[in-house]
């Protein structure tokens, strides 16, 4: 009976403040273990969102830091991080409420002065110091008093501390006034460019030093970083929220070549690749056992030609209808190793406004080669494509279309462009005689107006809209979305489907591919989820990760 | 002399101008809009013409050149595009490391070449001189990219010898071997053709004929003088290799000046391109004025007009 009774003791004594914890919300994490290892093949461009424009900086940088909102780990959604929110029925007042007790890796508190601060930052014209304005600090644009503080991209006037409607009435409490309503402007708040940074580390090392020595309010803090040799991250010693770092040490080794990348990671030496190139992923295929460390899902991501309308012969519609059908884009998917799938839309499959009744092309050359003679090209014609090898298996099915395009009379001459970051504004630039271009465009955000708008609309034509394409109708239905707030979102998407239809039906571009990206990752690093991993929107989630051998 | 020195020196300037300002036309001339490059694909016309702006690309090329060459002469050799952090401490951090696999290369160069050279000459006409030079044949031919995929896979994979990648002595090892097993081959078949002359030379006979051990002979007399253009040779490979070994970096992720070189080609990245090359420039003609003003010091005679 005492037994029983010390026994029933002894698990009470030890179940109950669990249980009790449990009962009260507050989790008592374990202490962070393990090493987490990822190899890259070239370093971090930054760590400053002044900086900030690349896939794999956004990998520490949200380990790092904090944003006011980011995207919920099943989706696209956006939840909150640093701070809570309400917007106003107009929407065009967001204000947010900080977390309690949130603090920099240095023990620095973090107010709302901050977020003020790291906002006015990254939006200022000269924010990016010799190297000039920011790359996504434009995306605060709507923000009012934004074009007084960009001042044309010069340093804002003497005086001016910040935008006029970007305020912080107390220490927890940050206020943002908008010139009109803007529905994603919650997705803008969680690009890495709005992530919260400390003014006073910032002050101290100056900005282009800053970024070796950067302090955020996240999970992890940078432990150092050795450029081009090594980066460590460890956990945030005053991170005191719900689901804290798990890990104890992560290091990312750079300039290390995809081929070296797959032999460590078969030897166990190395965690996770991180979207390798074609032929690694060959390579992993052969390999009994690695495909069950794949994970991998469609992300927000297109591939397509943009055909040149402004000039012949894409001027004409049955010309470029011509090309469309004459591709067989389900055999050009072998040459990407079935990572993807035939791209029927602009706007791809997790996107709001994607409409599934929508079928791709259908290969069909005889029609082809009758709406060229229709068009005046009964023997076809010479033309020149243009692309680039920054992605090496582009220059495979570009000349899989060559072949393609040559079976209905249409002579492909292939022209190699050197680099990819310079190829928006050469094929968007007016004096460029090109004709039919590859493009690939990754999310900014989960909106249409990323896609739709940013890519097709007439304002961005001589930027990102490389066809040329000028649609009026097109160009109102998406203006007027685009100005639509959140809670109109029903009526955003239907007003977005009515110009995807148009665009379809006038053709500017040859879709291609719905790409799939994919990582592979050791067994023993958890949870086995892959959104952690490969998430729609969001870089690999340090935060939820842990090791378990 | 000092004549001498002053317009050597003076030539070293103007080649070095020279490079500079080629490379400066190629690599600022080829990209279309350099300020849309940095700016990325998301950044709107008023960000790239901010940045166009700070970069001074609104001015006429040949004034970005004199402002760029200010800049160079005052250390500031421009920010990389891509990465975001100065041309100038990129290389600075990359010439070490370099340096350090250049030694190494050289080394196993000489370590190779070297036995490999004198047996071939000592075993002139034997099975084994036509084998060792028929293997330095086949060494030159292998590309050093091959090799050294293949030297990762053996040594460090299978066996687990040596580090698959990285920067370290032990990463040392496996790059070096690549280079010394290709490059070999040079200093192997040059050692033997000169050691072969110097032997039929009359004080070789004569040492000889005095008595002297074969062993000492070899290496008192013969292979002493053989190492004259030699010593010209490794002169020659180790300006070559101040540069950075681009394609052994690239295989084994050595963060050397061949590396940097190899990402800022492939970014068209234009002033780590123009930092790198300049830097690469100068120092092949300080070398080469130094080993100059060395052989005027040994030989007065020497003084090219």
């Amino acid at each position: 009976m005492a037994g029983a009774l010390g026994a029933l003791a002894l698990v009470a004594a030890t179940a109950l403040p669990g249980a009790l914890a449990a009962a009260r919300g507050h989790i008592r994490p374990a202490a962070p273990s393990g090493t987490f290892t990822v190899d890259f093949a070239a370093d971090f461009p930054t760590l400053d969102p002044v900086y900030w424009e690349d896939a794999q900086s956004a990998i520490p940088m949200q380990a790092i830091y904090d944003n006011l909102v980011t995207y919920g780990l099943n989706g696209t959604n956006i939840v909150p991080q640093a701070a809570t929110w309400t917007v106003s029925p107009n929407g065009l007042v967001y204000t947010f409420h900080l977390m309690k007790g949130l603090r920099f890796s240095n023990g620095d508190p973090v107010t709302a002065q901050d977020v003020v601060y790291s906002i006015n930052r990254v939006s200022a014209g000269n924010a990016a110091g010799p190297k000039g304005a920011a790359p996504y600090g434009s995306s605060y644009n709507d923000i009012v008093g934004y074009n007084a503080w960009f001042n044309g991209g010069k340093a804002p006037p003497k005086g001016m501390t910040g935008m006029s409607g970007l305020t912080a009435p107390n220490a927890s409490t940050v206020v943002f006034h908008l010139l009109q309503p803007q529905a994603y402007f919650l997705n803008e708040l969680a690009l890495e460019s709005a992530a919260i940074v400390d003014p006073a580390v910032v002050q101290k090392y100056g900005v282009i030093n800053y970024q070796l020595h950067a302090v955020g309010s996240g999970p992890y803090e940078l432990s150092y970083w050795h450029q081009n040799k090594q980066m460590v991250l460890m956990p945030n010693p005053y991170y005191h929220r719900p689901n804290p770092a798990k890990i104890a040490k992560v290091v990312f080794n750079v300039n290390v070549p995809y081929s070296s990348q797959f032999l460590l990671f078969k030897q166990g030496k190395v965690d996770m690749i991180w979207l390798p190139d074609q032929g690694t992923y060959l390579s992993a295929l052969n390999t009994p056992g690695m495909m069950a460390d794949l994970y991998k899902q469609a992300t927000n991501y297109i591939w397509y030609y943009a055909l040149n309308v402004s000039k012949a012969p894409f001027n004409n519609l049955k010309v470029r209808e011509a090309v469309n059908y004459a591709i067989n884009r389900t055999a050009a998917l072998r040459l990407i190793n079935g990572l993807g799938s035939v791209m029927s839309q602009p706007l791809p499959p997790k996107m709001a406004g994607y409409e599934p009744g929508i079928k791709p092309y259908k290969y069909d050359p005889a029609l082809a080669k009758k709406l060229l003679a229709q068009a005046g090209y009964p023997h076809g014609f010479t033309m020149t494509l243009d692309y680039t090898t920054s992605r090496p298996f582009v220059q495979a099915v570009s000349q899989n279309i060559q072949a393609q395009l040559a079976a209905v009379g249409i002579k492909v001459v292939l022209k190699n462009i050197a680099q990819s970051g310079a190829y928006f504004s050469y094929t968007a630039d007016p004096k460029n005689p090109f004709e039919m271009a590859w493009v690939d465009w990754f999310q900014d955000y989960p909106d249409p107006q990323d896609f739709l708008f940013n890519l097709l609309d007439g304002q961005t034509i001589g930027s990102l809209n490389v066809a040329a394409w000028n649609d009026p109708a097109f160009n109102k239905l998406v203006e007027k979305a685009d100005a639509l707030p959140a809670s109109q979102q029903a009526e955003r998407t239907k007003l977005y489907d009515e110009a995807q239809a148009i665009e379809i039906a006038q053709a500017p571009w040859v879709p291609m591919f719905y790409p799939i990206q994919d990582s592979f990752v050791q067994p023993w690093v958890y949870p086995h989820n892959v959104n952690v991993f490969v998430h729609p929107v969001r870089s690999p989630i340090i935060q939820d990760m842990y090791i378990k051998h | 002399m000092t004549n001498y020195v002053v317009r050597r020196a003076l030539w070293a300037l103007v080649a070095v101008f020279c490079v500079n300002a080629v490379t400066y036309l190629i690599a600022f001339g080829i990209p279309p809009d350099p300020a849309r490059m940095i700016a990325g694909q998301h950044a709107t016309a008023a960000t790239v013409a901010a940045v166009a702006r700070a970069l001074h690309l609104y001015l006429p090329i040949w004034q970005r050149f004199l402002l760029f060459l200010w800049g160079e002469v005052h250390g500031n050799l421009g920010y990389s595009y891509v990465y975001n952090r100065p041309v100038l401490s990129m290389i600075q951090q990359a010439v070490p490391v370099s340096a350090s696999l250049a030694v190494c290369a050289i080394a196993a160069e000489l370590l190779i070449g070297v036995p490999v050279g004198i047996i071939a000459a000592y075993r002139r006409g034997s099975g084994l001189d036509g084998a060792l030079m028929v293997g330095s044949l086949v060494g030159i031919s292998m590309p050093t990219y091959w090799l050294g995929v293949l030297l990762i896979l053996v040594f460090g994979y299978l066996l687990g010898w040596f580090p698959i990648t990285g920067y370290s002595a032990a990463g040392l090892v496996l790059p070096a071997l690549a280079v010394g097993i290709t490059g070999a081959a040079f200093y192997a078949r040059l050692l033997r053709s000169t050691m072969l002359d110097v032997m039929s030379f009359d004080y070789v006979r004569t040492a000889h004929a005095k008595g002297l051990a074969e062993r000492t002979v070899l290496i008192r007399h013969v292979v002493r003088n053989a190492l004259i253009p030699f010593v010209t040779q490794m002169g020659i490979d180790f300006s070559g290799l101040v540069g950075g070994l681009i394609v052994t970096e690239v295989v084994f992720g050595i963060p050397g000046l061949g590396l940097l070189a190899n990402q800022a080609l492939g970014n068209l990245d234009p002033t780590v391109i123009v930092g790198e090359t300049t830097y690469t420039a100068t120092a092949v003609v300080v070398i080469n004025l130094v080993v100059d003003i060395i052989y005027a010091v040994l030989d007065p005679r020497i003084s090219y007009s």
